[in-house]
């Protein structure tokens, strides 16, 4: 009933383009032939802007903060981009030309945010998410979600919080198929159980 | 036959009896009835066919396989609230808690007045129809996570009435990854229910199309045009024409307007995207002093009701981290703070059933816009079912709560809970999510009050139905997949019974 492989082979299917997943353990990409799009593509400035922000927003150590983890997630911050609504994406990029540009139009530094530094950048997007402003709000609280969103997917990221989803859901899967298996036969020889 | 994108390029013309847009609880349903009573149907779904077994708790995949624009979307307004839809084969339902609650009983009397047809009574049969499909019941007891036990025993303690929740699930083990499909094949949204039996009666469906506008023909429906989209690129590519009898539009109460209104339609009553409504949600966060471990167990196993005639309603929904992470208050080395206790934490939320309604227009550059603003009156529900539920932790013992509010939020006791009604005398301070979109072709009994008739057929535009929660008369009050599920059943008994009659 809930296994649509079967209903697939029993279907009127003429051909099937559908991926069908090989994947024998939980696999954050799946073999089962979808591809992720290519990352949103970003000029120099706009990259340097989202990597300042990724160093502020994500934790220092003793969390993990790494620069590969960093690149990581990034990356997955432009491949999210590119899945977002042309008009959301292009948003997303202006959101982060803004905030570069917010030091200067803020009367804040003469600096631009890439180059303000981690502890004072902190400071201004703290200051701008709690200020008066919803339009500023609005800009810190979408970066942020997308970025925390990311770092927080991360596997040495759920290590060090201890959140160990695969092992558990593997079981859970394997309990349920116990679950819905059939009653083992009995079997008797020479009559004797 | 299941056909994908590179399908698109050697076949671009396609003919049958219906063509259901969307495979969720709308119009997998509707097309599942159709094709099971012997009509050629032929669904069209803008996302992907995933199975089961590729479901996985990793939300930097999942959410662009398995959202409405990698869950970026959000509805404008005093406060903006930021709201998620499935963009899959199952749609929402793969996505969802797995709640399959009927509307309550003052919910239908309401309906009734509409149209007898709306009633109690009238969808009874098709509300028992459904809930066997989706397998509707309790939760195993194992299956159900600390972090349940804790809102239970909350709920006593505070004298609270709560209801075990009904869900769509068949053996629910607990594995808690519903938000990012159900890697068990426990949960039966539609793409392991209603889908694998339309397929079985023979429907087709080709998946990756965007549907651009309708075929009307002679002042009828008479098929889509839809264009294929490039997974690597996003690009729309090419153009594919599906020409069918009948056309059944079921892509959700923001999409269904935004298709309709650029053909001008609901011109009768001028109600097409009005009346949206989106039972709008806080979350309420809780850090314990001890493990919780949130994550291991079924989310959502009972829902407190004791304020739900108030449009109150209060549950658990426990997430991964990293969908956390996208809602946290703070960031950096505070952020981490916060989130080593990720195992101490419930996560939990108020839902408030709309007093008002909203729209649904089409925006600059080929987007939906939505526009609703919370009243007064759901800004006090809202203060005061975050204060209840902050309370009701704090009795439980919880450390502190962090608070939906922009300029407030960390409560450390319940004397700081006072601060709310001081701090929070505005809603733009509020921050809002929903799930749940309604109500923007509604259902009715005359075309000068309603966007449909009660077949679902668009009063000014013969062929075109719509099956899906736009077309509810009011707020349900509660999850609303059955009751998308039972209408987009009418929709396909009554288009049958058009269809034998002609």
């Amino acid at each position: 009933m809930s296994d649509e492989h079967g209903v697939f082979e029993d279907s009127r299917v003429q051909r099937k383009s559908l991926p069908v997943s090989t994947a024998d353990g939980i696999a954050r990409h799946p073999r089962d032939g979808w591809k992720l799009a290519r990352p949103y593509p970003l000029g120099t400035r706009a990259r340097r802007t989202l990597r300042a922000l990724i160093v502020t927003l994500c934790p220092s150590a003793p969390a993990p903060s790494s620069p590969e983890l960093f690149d990581r997630v990034e990356l997955h911050v432009r491949h999210f981009m590119s899945y977002m609504h042309p008009l959301a994406a292009r948003g997303f990029w202006l959101c982060l030309m803004l905030l570069d540009w917010a030091p200067r139009l803020l009367f804040v530094s003469v600096k631009r945010l890439h180059a303000l530094g981690r502890k004072r950048t902190s400071e201004l997007l703290g200051e701008m998410v709690h200020g008066r402003f919803s339009f500023l709000r609005t800009l810190v609280v979408a970066v942020r979600g997308l970025v925390l969103s990311a770092y927080f997917d991360q596997e040495e990221v759920h290590r060090a919080i201890g959140y160990r989803p695969v092992p558990f859901l593997t079981e859970r899967r394997d309990r349920r198929r116990l679950l819905l298996a059939p009653p083992p036969v009995e079997v008797r020889v020479g009559g004797v159980r | 036959m299941i056909l994908s994108h590179r399908d698109y390029v050697k076949e671009r013309k396609f003919s049958a009896d219906v063509v259901v847009v969307g495979t969720g609880a709308g119009g997998a349903v509707a097309g599942a009835e159709l094709a099971a009573a012997g009509r050629d149907v032929l669904f069209i779904e803008e996302g992907s066919w995933f199975s089961t077994d590729s479901f996985n708790p990793y939300s930097t995949e999942s959410v662009p396989r398995l959202y409405r624009d990698a869950a970026a979307t959000v509805i404008f307004g005093t406060p903006p609230i930021p709201y998620v839809e499935g963009r899959c084969v199952g749609g929402s339902t793969t996505i969802n808690g797995g709640m399959a609650y009927r509307p309550p009983a003052r919910v239908l009397e309401e309906w009734s007045e509409v149209a007898p047809d709306l009633g109690e009574r009238a969808l009874e049969p098709l509300f028992e129809r459904v809930e066997k499909v989706v397998h509707v019941g309790a939760q195993l007891p194992e299956s159900i996570g600390e972090d349940n036990r804790i809102m239970t025993e909350g709920a006593r303690k505070m004298g609270w009435s709560y209801t075990v929740n009904q869900r769509n699930q068949e053996a629910c083990v607990g594995a808690n990854n519903c938000g990012l499909g159900c890697p068990t094949g426990a949960k039966q949204s539609t793409l392991v229910s209603y889908m694998p039996k339309a397929m079985k009666s023979g429907a087709r469906c080709l998946t990756e199309l965007r549907v651009q506008k309708l075929l009307i023909e002679g002042g009828r429906a008479v098929g889509v045009v839809a264009r294929a989209i490039d997974p690597e690129t996003r690009k729309l590519g090419v153009e594919v024409v599906v020409r069918a009898r009948a056309v059944v539009v079921a892509c959700g109460a923001v999409q269904t307007p935004f298709l309709l209104l650029q053909h001008k339609l609901g011109r009768p009553s001028r109600q097409l995207g009005k009346n949206f409504l989106c039972h709008p949600n806080a979350k309420v966060l809780a850090v314990y002093p001890r493990d919780v471990q949130a994550w291991r167990g079924v989310s959502q196993s009972a829902q407190i009701r004791h304020f739900h005639e108030d449009g109150i309603l209060m549950a658990e929904n426990f997430v991964s981290p990293s969908i956390l992470g996208a809602y946290l208050p703070v960031h950096g080395d505070l952020a981490w703070e916060l989130m080593q206790r990720y195992n101490q934490m419930v996560l939990s939320g108020v839902l408030v059933e709309d007093s008002s309604s909203g729209t649904v227009s089409r925006g600059f550059l080929g987007t939906p816009y939505v526009r609703y603003d919370i009243t007064p009156l759901d800004h006090q529900r809202f203060l005061r079912g975050v204060r209840l539920l902050a309370e009701m932790h704090f009795a439980m013992g919880a450390d502190y709560v962090v608070l939906p509010f922009f300029n407030q939020h960390v409560a450390r006791s319940v004397d700081e809970l006072a601060k709310i009604d001081e701090l929070q005398r505005h809603p733009s301070t509020l921050e809002l999510f929903t799930p749940h979109l309604m109500g923007t072709a509604r259902m009715g009994a005359r075309p000068e009050a309603s966007v449909v008739d009660l077949s679902g057929q668009v009063w000014d535009l013969p062929g075109l139905y719509v099956a899906d929660a736009s077309l509810f008369p009011t707020a349900i009050g509660v999850n609303p997949q059955i009751t998308i599920m039972a209408l987009a059943t009418r929709v396909a008994e009554r288009l049958e019974l058009a269809r034998a009659a002609a």
